[in-house]
């Protein structure tokens, strides 16, 4: 049995027999920590050979999802070599499935790659959001020393948004192209980034204070306004990556959204793709930071 | 007449959100904010209720008179066929 640690917004992540599906992004996060893992990951070679419950919780066009007394098994429609995986509730462990014995010869494909790293992901995302933390779909760089994430739709320009920043030559520095991690450590609200990032190839291994969140509205003319801790915490949770399946989960969501939204700076940028969107982004949270945000 | 599942009230500052959650979240129903009037007729369905009681809770509540009874009704008849034509009741 092959075990990898690695290691992401704090948490131990621990992975059995799935290195060789692994992107090389996962390798930046790796650490040599062995503890008792936060999360703990075991990949079985065509191991499933349960029957699904009958109702689904949630039936999506990509995948089922199930709900038993002790866990969530999540089931793909269309995935070249995993059945499903599951989730233990109560504790941080859960089990990929893959559909077929992978031969030793045969090196796994981009897409398995890509699929296991996704699945992963989605496997963290569960359980960190247990431990206080949620997963902002957003693009970020690190300005001032600390985090700033512009959120939006997918097509809606969060990159276009950033590569302004360094079009205008700011200080800024990537920090992830489609999320970041975000929770509450000793009252100070943090970001982290992530080995996951969209199709954006942006990412690092950092973590810094998180600054804040501006939340990008399409328009002709570029103006930032200040929004509201109720408002911000609304809008944050409805960008979360982290998983809502049910009451309990969008819960969950929701207190960290509310412990963040107060500690951070906040705004809606209404912006088009010229390089004063970019202006009127730095002034907002100049204008913020200077009075000690 | 009950709140679905599906759906979970939130106050946040001085506003309530009826957010959706599990399947509604994946179908991208919309979250719903609520005054302070909607907010007390949605928690008074999150167990079931008929339309009789919820109509005499909200009497109590708001000590409406025979003169206001029309008004009253009308506004409740529009809450509810919003939250029904948004799938939020049972």
């Amino acid at each position: 049995m092959e075990i990898d640690y690695f290691k992401i917004a704090d948490l131990v992540l621990l992975l059995r027999d799935g290195k060789d599906y692994l992107q090389d992004a996962m390798w930046d996060f790796v650490c040599t920590e062995n503890n008792e893992p936060d999360i703990s990951v075991t990949v079985i070679q065509g191991g499933w050979e349960k029957d699904y419950p009958e109702e689904p919780l949630i039936n999506d066009r990509l995948l089922w999802i199930y709900e038993t007394k002790e866990e969530y098994i999540v089931r793909y429609r269309t995935c070249a070599n995993i059945e499903c995986y599951v989730n233990r509730k109560f504790t941080g462990e859960s089990m990929i499935y893959l559909k077929q014995k992978s031969e030793t010869s045969k090196k796994p494909e981009d897409l398995e790659r890509n699929e296991m790293m996704r699945t992963i992901r989605d496997i963290f995302f569960f359980h960190m959001l247990k431990m206080g933390r949620i997963a902002v779909h957003s693009a970020s760089f690190i300005y001032r020393d600390r985090v700033w994430l512009f959120s939006a739709l997918s097509g809606t320009g969060k990159s276009t948004h950033v590569s302004l920043w360094h079009e205008n030559g700011y200080p800024v520095e990537d920090f992830n192209g489609d999320l970041a991690i975000c929770y509450v450590k000793e009252g100070m609200a943090i970001a982290a980034s992530a080995p996951w990032c969209g199709t954006s190839e942006v990412y690092c291994n950092k973590k810094r204070k998180l600054g804040g969140i501006l939340f990008l509205e399409q328009a002709e003319e570029n103006s930032a306004t200040g929004i509201s801790v109720s408002t911000c915490m609304v809008r944050l949770a409805a960008r979360c990556l982290t998983p809502n399946w049910n009451r309990e989960l969008m819960t969950l969501n929701l207190n960290v959204a509310e412990e963040i939204a107060p500690l951070i700076v906040s705004g809606v940028l209404k912006c088009n793709t010229a390089p004063d969107a970019a202006v009127e982004a730095k002034g907002f949270i100049d204008g913020h930071c200077s009075i000690g945000a | 007449m009950k709140i679905r599942d599906t759906y979970l009230l939130k106050k946040a500052g001085d506003s309530y959100f009826l957010f959706p959650v599990g399947q509604n979240a994946v179908d991208y129903k919309h979250m719903l904010e609520l005054n302070g009037t909607g907010y007390f007729i949605t928690t008074q369905i999150l167990n079931e209720i008929t339309y009789d009681e919820l109509l005499k809770k909200l009497i109590a509540e708001y000590e409406a008179t025979e003169e206001d009874l029309p008004i009253l009704r009308r506004d409740l008849d529009i809450f509810v066929y919003q939250l029904r034509e948004r799938e939020i009741l049972e």
